[in-house]
């Protein structure tokens, strides 16, 4: 019965692209998102965090 | 320079009056189906049956309360964030009243038992079509807006807007997907594993980008506004948004462990759910932290406590997720009760109170006045508070209970509890307690109602608000030392873009390879497509929603064996446009059903589910007795089926009718063999014959290996 639920994987060709892939934009969305954030500097960081806050005041 | 002009309140206003109203309704009707399950009577009328109002429930909590809150509070921050008014009043209004018929129009279907039983997408497809058309509108408005924009920089908060958008949109139109047979019937283009696959793909991404990042969004907005400082990190909310979209889009397997999806899928899904924790945590202590140097003001403050709690429970239910998609903790929690509390934890604290904090700090503002009363508002915290611990603690236990004693056995191998209605007697008063706790939360929302309606009175509109601010420069042409994020900050479609190849990204990882592969899902050679009546019987079992407490997916699990019979196989579910695997057994699973009992036990059966177990909460279901059977649609049904790959021989269509009725006076007959005179036109008579065929397909000997025998 094993048959059934084993082996669904093995029949598609060039699988192993798949894990890699996902692996290979898995990091690099984070080591993208972590280089922007690490080397955007502060005024611009405090310009945006202000946005909801200064809807009144003239930019 | 200086540009004048106004904010559209108006359009906010009718969100908000939505958002109650709806939310009302959405409630009661919850509450309704809470007792339903305990007082078997309350379900009085064809339409009015546990199985018909719990989808009316979840569509209404979802997508008219959380949904009308979500454009409430986007056209409020969206405006402001932008530094412009709506683009067009005319999409404005043509989408709220666009989504309030839709509303009315799932209203009205749902109890006549109009569905196509996928979970959150039960609405049939004309109104599916409408769906798409009007997030169509609202997308058009939204993006319009940001390109005429005063404020160069997209907040983050808009951000979440656009994958909110973007992300539903993919989701709805390719689970939507279907074969119409009528213009209230439809068959999904996807068949069992596939179905389940991209049917939980959409639901938890429903959860993912219809309730969790539009509110998200408003948190960063809304957050800071009533603490009055700007939010913890800014540079975590970046690593929060790309971080969540992108890794919430792969975990929707985690609702199909253990059942028929291929492994490697169940697993993919468990390993995402556990990287979840990270950026919804970052995002809850985010929230949480904006109030630094502000948390003595919680105190006094009716808006932060509700949005408080708000994102506590945000986080509660971020970390139980991906706990309960573990395979450990799934193997006790899936299709208990402890998935209900899991998803009122989220409904009624996330976005409940996230949505009454919103409103609580919209409206004073809005009508240029105070709020009526604090003390109210207080009193409707502590009492929605009460209520969500009171739904929630009961179920835990039920939850609990029950599937330990699903998995009982004695010492001699056998199991404990053989009749499944000894585990749902067991756990009956935890059922009473959630509709005290439902309650409750009711009255919370009803003392706000008297408290908006209050402060409204006592205030004016300011339909129109005025503002001023300096128009973009034209030819803008960016800091010479421009990063790519700030690009995108300033370029709101490459931001569309990119959220769009990032969640399309998993999705098609997800369900590519069982899509494009046949051989993924292994055929069985007994595996038939169903008989007309049986096809007709299925029908029926989708309009009453009995998948809303039956399954159809026997786990691989020794007690589930024991109890049920064979374990489900993928390859037994090619011929269900849609599946019925079910989410939730408040009764027992099917998926063996075929042969268990006589035809005649299930006809006395459905009449009244007491005659053949005492204490049964099912609903007796009479009507079915009366129904004629559909014939004159079994033709095209048929059709509809062969065009979805279904094996029927050519010109069967022709022939269905007369094979239905063939079919219908075996049923009669055997029934007649014990003594019950059964009009062989009735609907009950095709729900006893898809009932006992259920999977009994493998049980037939292949024909090959018959001739071996010979």
């Amino acid at each position: 019965m094993l048959k059934f639920i084993k082996g669904h994987m093995t029949s598609i060709a060039d699988i192993d692209i798949y894990p890699v892939a996902a692996f290979v934009l898995f990091v690099g969305i984070f080591i993208v998102a972590s280089w922007y954030i690490l080397t955007t500097d502060r005024s611009r960081i405090s310009h945006m965090e202000q946005l909801p806050l200064s809807e009144n005041e003239q930019a | 320079m200086i540009e004048r002009f106004q904010y559209d309140n108006k359009i906010v206003k009718a969100f908000i009056m939505a958002t109650i109203a709806f939310g009302i309704v959405g409630m009661l009707v919850g509450l309704t189906v809470a007792f339903q399950l305990v007082i078997p009577s309350w379900n009085f009328a064809e339409w009015f049956t546990f199985g018909r109002l719990r989808p009316l429930h979840t569509n209404a909590i979802i997508f008219a309360f959380v949904g009308n809150g979500m454009f409430a509070g986007i056209y409020y921050s969206l405006q402001r964030l932008l530094k412009a008014r709506m683009f067009s009043d005319g999409l404005s209004w043509l989408h709220f009243w666009g989504w309030q018929l839709i509303i009315v129009a799932a209203a009205i279907t749902l109890p006549l038992g109009i569905t196509t039983s996928k979970e959150y997408a039960e609405l049939e497809w004309p109104i599916d079509i409408a769906i798409t058309l009007i997030w169509v509108v609202f997308g058009v408005n939204m993006f319009g807006t940001i390109l005429k924009r005063r404020e160069r920089h997209l907040y983050v908060a808009i951000w979440f807007y656009i994958a909110t958008w973007v992300t539903v949109a993919m989701l709805h139109i390719v689970n939507s997907m279907a074969m119409p047979v009528s213009l209230f019937k439809s068959y999904s283009w996807y068949a069992g594993v596939q179905d389940a696959l991209v049917q939980w793909w959409y639901g938890h991404n429903a959860v993912a980008f219809f309730l969790t990042t539009p509110y998200l969004g408003l948190m960063y907005y809304f957050m800071p506004k009533a603490a009055n400082r700007p939010v913890y990190s800014y540079k975590l909310s970046i690593i929060h948004f790309w971080a969540l979209i992108f890794i919430y889009i792969w975990a929707g397997p985690h609702h199909l462990l253990y059942s028929s999806l291929p492994d490697w899928a169940q697993s993919l899904g468990t390993v995402f759910s556990i990287m979840l924790i990270a950026p919804s945590w970052g995002g809850m202590l985010n929230g949480l932290l904006t109030l630094r140097g502000a948390w003595d003001r919680v105190r006094d403050e009716p808006v932060l406590k509700f949005m408080v709690v708000a994102i506590t429970a945000y986080g509660m239910s971020t970390l139980e997720g991906p706990l309960l998609s573990t395979k450990f903790l799934n193997s006790i929690s899936h299709f208990t009760d402890w998935t209900i509390a899991h998803v009122h934890v989220g409904g009624l604290g996330w976005n409940g109170f996230l949505t009454f904090g919103m409103i609580y700090w919209l409206v004073p503002r809005m009508w240029g006045t105070k709020l009526y009363s604090k003390g109210m508002a207080n009193a409707h915290f502590w009492i929605g508070t009460l209520g969500i611990v009171f739904y929630a603690i009961p179920l835990y236990f039920a939850g609990f209970t029950q599937s330990l004693m699903w998995k009982q056995f004695t010492p001699d191998g056998y199991l404990v509890y053989k009749n499944f209605l000894d585990t749902v007697l067991q756990i009956k008063y935890a059922y009473w307690l959630r509709g005290l706790g439902g309650s409750l939360y009711l009255i919370g929302a009803l003392i706000m109602v008297y408290n908006v309606w209050k402060t409204i009175a006592s205030g004016k509109l300011i339909a129109n608000e005025d503002a001023e601010a300096p128009a973009l420069e034209k030819n803008y042409k960016g800091e010479s030392s421009g990063y790519w994020h700030r690009v995108i900050e300033r370029r709101p479609i490459m931001m569309l873009v990119v959220s769009l190849v990032l969640v399309a990204i998993g999705g098609i990882i997800e369900i590519v390879p069982t899509f494009l592969i046949k051989s993924n899902v292994p055929t069985i050679t007994q595996v038939k497509p169903y008989r007309p009546l049986e096809l007709h019987g299925r029908d029926i079992y989708i309009m009453e929603g009995c998948y809303t407490c039956h399954s159809q997916m026997v786990r691989p699990f020794r007690s589930e064996t024991e109890r049920y019979g064979e374990y489900s196989k993928a390859g037994e579910f090619i011929y269900d446009h849609p599946f019925q695997w079910g989410s939730k057994r408040t009764g027992p699973d099917l998926h063996r059903q075929g042969g268990k009992y006589p035809d005649s036990w299930h006809y006395y059966h459905m009449f009244d589910p007491t005659s053949m177990s005492a204490g049964s909460l099912m609903p007796a279901y009479p009507h079915m007795y009366e129904n004629e059977i559909d014939k004159a649609s079994m033709p095209a049904k048929i059709r509809a089926m062969q065009k979805l790959g279904v094996p029927y021989p050519e010109g069967f269509d022709e022939l269905a009718v007369a094979d239905l009725e063939a079919q219908a006076a075996e049923v009669a007959a055997r029934l007649k063999k014990d003594g019950i005179e059964a009009d062989a036109n009735k609907d009950i008579i095709a729900l006893i014959a898809y009932l006992q065929r259920l999977g009994t397909d493998i049980k037939q000997k292949p024909a090959t290996e018959v001739v071996q025998a010979q």
